[in-house]
């Protein structure tokens, strides 16, 4: 008996030994998993030190080391004064480097890194739990398998938050008399004195001198927005004036972004319109750009397609930022976008800047993008992207200024208001379809077999689409006549009420030299591809019998 | 042994010679250049299509009058579960992502099927429809076809102990031959599946990608892959998220193995020639190297038998002369000799002479015996 229980307890110790290593290995693993991806991971990495090929880059997490210091800047990085010209005011700022105001090289830039962390850490041992790796344990932090992966988002600074900075009283304007406070955040440069100032209504972003990399002695974006909103955020919070993040994750964390846009905090609900003197409506041509004198070629008009009547007001509402469109600057397009193309906008002439389709900032490229919504991909979705040369030239350039005198073209102001009496033209010309004349149900029955005929709702179908259609202010103002909104299922057929049958087109059997579906993939393509893209859910593709029921075998 | 250098380069030089003859008879021999058969069948998939409603398994199990299936085919909830064909199931839906995509599998009909080349009893064959068809009589049930198949279609009835034979698609032919489409096809409700020539359906395939490249990866599965299938497949994502397998390359499979196979015979009718053309060189050679190395020491051994004679001759000439002046040598002694005691002879004659009358008896019994000695030597 006792040597049976000894045998089972020698199974059981061989057993557990044998598991451990395993064991162990999964609750490695899995603490590891626990460990989320952070967006305060800075890399600190020296290419100029003496030891940079023997050692790993350190990964930094910022926001951590700033809770260990109770949020005092001051323990690690230095102050500068900062200076706006014809502003009064003088200030500090902390300079966001590690302890120093200009970047060093080699030995002594490592040196200070290795001398001040250590440092810290050794006096933080004294009192704190817990702190980092000191002396001769190099690895805990030049450690590559330590990656913890970076969940930094950038953030969007739009109109929202842009309002939200503009109108709050937290941030005074610098100059006395200014009334706005621009010039708290915005400056110009004057290239030859190498100073910034300030100048009303010639603001830009940042991002147009600022670039992602940084030029010359011009500070990256990453810099210039670190030390001008952080900076800002630091101050006010030591005056106890409710402001924004100052740390990493409150900018850059995906899940706090959300809460910066949903935040309460001067909230609107119809943002302003800001206020850069901008037209509301412009009338686009492409003659305006070519500087030749107007009155003397009064025949290049003539030379040109009609004018586009441009709705800049409407767009400013529709868009993030100004950045949406004014990719390089706040100047009009044909500033850079030429009509026969110029060094300044890369060759890329007017045509091409407002008529490529992958390009985020043209007209048809941001256009396209806004089909792909919901509302829209319904019926979008089956009608691929036109190319440039299939589309209606008419539906945008619709002013015919070559009927108009030559003054009123030249002029700015007046070419722009007869930009906008053509849009105002435009909406009035809206055509709504009465609803009597729409069927209410329609059967389909053609090819009626294992199921039985359909009926399908159609008076339900189109209301619903002509709701989301009036609704949407694009689809609004390219569905002009909504009739074209039947097009959709009615594709190429001409705008009517009385639309041809499926079965005119589509035989029973698919067309694989024309790709022209048969009526089975027909019916079945219109309805199931639309209610995919639409994201209907209460219908699935494989619910067959709400649709037809199932004849009686 | 020892081979020399000189015959092995020689050999290795033949034996290049003949594997690039070799090789060059079977690629001829081979269907390099096979490009499926002219106007053959195919089904274009289009998997961004495909609801996963399992109709096409439903229609396969009639047309094939095969087993009823444990679960309804309206129960889509077997979907959950990854399938392959089998023995009952000429056909499966699977569904794979979260956004589900569904994708059909079966015989994808290959332009030169692994599972034909590896049959040797030809009971798997390419028609010329496009279908690969399998002749049950023919079979043998080694299923080397279910291992060739670089998709994992064929099945094998397992269960029938007695008539056990491989199932797969048919790519319904009976059904094509009396003009009708096949089973899954005609009752694809959405046209996922659509049938027609291959050479169309590829045409169709690449304007559906052409017209519409944010909603299809630009690779038509099954346009190139192993050679080329009759099934072609489009799809929104990589095909590898699909479960099928993008490393098949482009050669078709019977391609591997028909350079080494068609040298076969060549090896078979050159080799035997060939070696014993090798062994008859280097036999000759040696057989010229003996001659010229018999030859050789003939030659020494004349020159030494003659070079002893000349010097056996040179030393009995020598040693004649030695003894010949030995001879006169001993004979002037002899003679010198006798002269002597001649002259000792006369002058004791003279002095016997001249002293005695008396002894004249003695005198002439010393002369006798020296006179005697000098005759015996000569001879």
């Amino acid at each position: 008996m006792l040597k049976q229980r000894s045998f089972r307890l020698l199974l059981l110790t061989m057993a557990v030994l044998f598991l451990f290593p395993f064991i162990a290995f999964t609750s490695a693993k899995i603490m590891d998993d626990s460990v989320k991806k952070r967006p305060d991971i800075l890399t600190i990495d020296i290419p100029s030190s003496p030891s940079h090929k023997d050692m790993p880059p350190v990964q930094f997490m910022h926001d951590r080391h700033s809770q260990a210091v109770d949020g005092q800047c001051i323990k690690c990085h230095e102050t500068r004064e900062y200076k706006v010209k014809n502003a009064e005011t003088k200030g500090k700022a902390f300079v966001f480097k590690f302890k120093r105001t200009k970047d060093l090289e080699g030995q002594a830039y490592m040196d200070l890194y290795h001398d001040n962390c250590i440092a810290c850490h050794v006096e933080m041992k004294k009192t704190a739990e817990a702190t980092g790796p000191m002396e001769a344990q190099c690895r805990a932090c030049h450690n590559a398998d330590f990656n913890l992966g970076s969940s930094w988002s950038e953030l969007i600074f739009d109109r929202s938050l842009h309002f939200r900075h503009e109108s709050t009283k937290s941030i005074p304007s610098l100059i006395k008399t200014e009334k706005t406070n621009c010039n708290a955040c915005h400056h110009n440069y004057n290239e030859k004195t190498k100073e910034v100032f300030y100048e009303k209504g010639r603001e830009e972003a940042c991002i147009y001198c600022h670039k992602k990399t940084g030029e010359d002695d011009m500070r990256p974006s990453r810099s210039a927005a670190h030390d001008s909103c952080v900076a800002c955020h630091i101050t006010l919070k030591e005056e106890k004036i409710s402001t924004g993040p100052v740390d990493c994750s409150g900018c850059h964390d995906a899940a706090n972004q959300t809460k910066i846009n949903q935040a309460t905090i001067n909230q609107v609900k119809e943002i302003p319109r800001l206020q850069r003197n901008q037209p509301d409506t412009i009338l686009l041509t492409g003659w305006n750009s070519l500087g030749t004198d107007m009155k003397k070629n009064e025949k290049i008009i003539t030379q040109h397609m009609d004018a586009v009547a441009f709705d800049h007001k409407t767009h400013e509402k529709r868009t993030q930022s100004c950045k949406t469109c004014h990719h390089e600057s706040l100047k009009p397009c044909n500033t850079c976008h030429t009509t026969i193309g110029d060094e300044k906008g890369e060759y890329i002439n007017l045509a091409q800047a407002m008529h490529s389709i992958d390009k985020s900032q043209s007209c048809l490229g941001c256009h396209n993008e806004q089909k792909k919504a919901r509302e829209c991909a319904g019926c979008h979705f089956q009608m691929p992207e036109k190319a440039f040369k299939d589309h209606q030239c008419s539906s945008c350039h619709t002013v015919d200024a070559k009927s108009q005198p030559l003054e009123r073209l030249i002029d700015k102001k007046s070419s722009d208001e007869m930009a906008k009496a053509a849009l105002t033209d435009k909406a009035g010309k809206y055509s709504k379809v009465s609803k009597e004349k729409i069927p209410e149900t329609v059967v389909i029955n053609s090819i009626a077999d294992e199921y039985k005929p359909s009926e399908f709702p159609h008076g339900l179908v189109v209301q619903a689409i002509f709701e989301k259609a009036g609704k949407n202010h694009m689809a609004k103002a390219f569905h002009g006549n909504e009739l074209t909104l039947c097009q959709g299922c009615h594709h190429n057929s001409p705008a009517t009420l009385t639309p041809p049958k499926c079965a005119s087109c589509h035989s029973e059997t698919p067309d694989i030299v024309s790709g022209k579906p048969g009526l089975k993939g027909a019916y079945h393509g219109q309805c199931i591809t639309c209610h995919q893209k639409m994201e209907i859910k209460n219908i699935l593709p494989t619910d067959c019998n709400k649709c037809h029921e199932k004849k009686a075998s | 042994m020892a081979i020399s250098r000189r015959k092995f380069l020689g050999c290795i030089t033949a034996a290049i010679g003949t594997s690039a003859v070799a090789t060059g008879k079977a690629r001829a021999g081979s269907n390099k250049h096979f490009t499926g058969h002219p106007d053959s069948f195919g089904i274009l998939h289009d998997s961004t299509k495909c609801i996963g409603c399992r109709k096409c398994e439903q229609a396969c199990n009639t047309v094939n009058s095969l087993a009823p299936p444990e679960k309804p085919f309206d129960d889509l909830t077997v979907l959950d579960q990854k399938r392959r064909t089998d023995e009952a199931s000429y056909t499966i839906v699977n569904k794979f992502q979260q956004k589900p995509v569904f994708v059909k599998t079966q015989c994808n009909h290959c332009q030169e099927p692994a599972c034909a080349s590896a049959c040797f009893v030809k009971a798997l064959k390419k028609d010329k429809t496009g279908a690969v068809v399998y002749d049950e009589s023919l079979c043998v049930g080694c299923r080397y076809c279910m291992v060739a198949c670089p998709f994992n279609i064929p099945a094998y009835t397992y269960n029938d102990p007695l008539t056990p034979k491989v199932t797969k698609c048919t790519m319904c032919l009976p059904r094509i031959k009396e003009g009708k489409l096949p089973g899954c096809v005609e009752i694809c409700p959405r046209e996922a599946l659509i049938f027609g020539r291959r050479k169309d359906l590829v045409k169709t395939a690449w304007q559906r990608i052409n017209k519409n490249p944010d909603h299809y990866i630009s690779h038509v599965y099954g346009e190139h892959e192993m050679g080329g299938t009759s099934w072609l497949y489009l799809s929104g994502i990589p095909f590898e998220q699909l479960g099928m397998r993008e490393d098949l390359g482009i050669t078709p499979a019977p391609q591997f193995t028909a350079g080494a196979l068609g040298s076969v015979p060549i090896v078979v009718g050159l080799w035997p020639v060939l070696l014993t053309g090798v062994y008859a060189i280097s036999k000759r050679k040696e057989k010229i190297a003996r001659q010229e190395q018999e030859d050789a020491v003939q030659n020494t051994k004349t020159l030494a038998t003659q070079e002893m004679n000349n010097q056996l001759s040179k030393l009995k000439e020598k040693m004649t002369r030695e003894k010949e002046t030995a001879i006169s040598n001993e004979v002037k002694k002899a003679l010198e000799q006798a002269a002597k005691k001649a002259k000792e002879a006369v002058a004791e004659e003279e002095s016997a002479k001249a002293a005695e009358q008396a002894a004249w008896d003695e005198d002439v019994l010393d002369e006798d015996p020296a006179s005697d000695d000098s005759g015996k030597e000569e001879k």
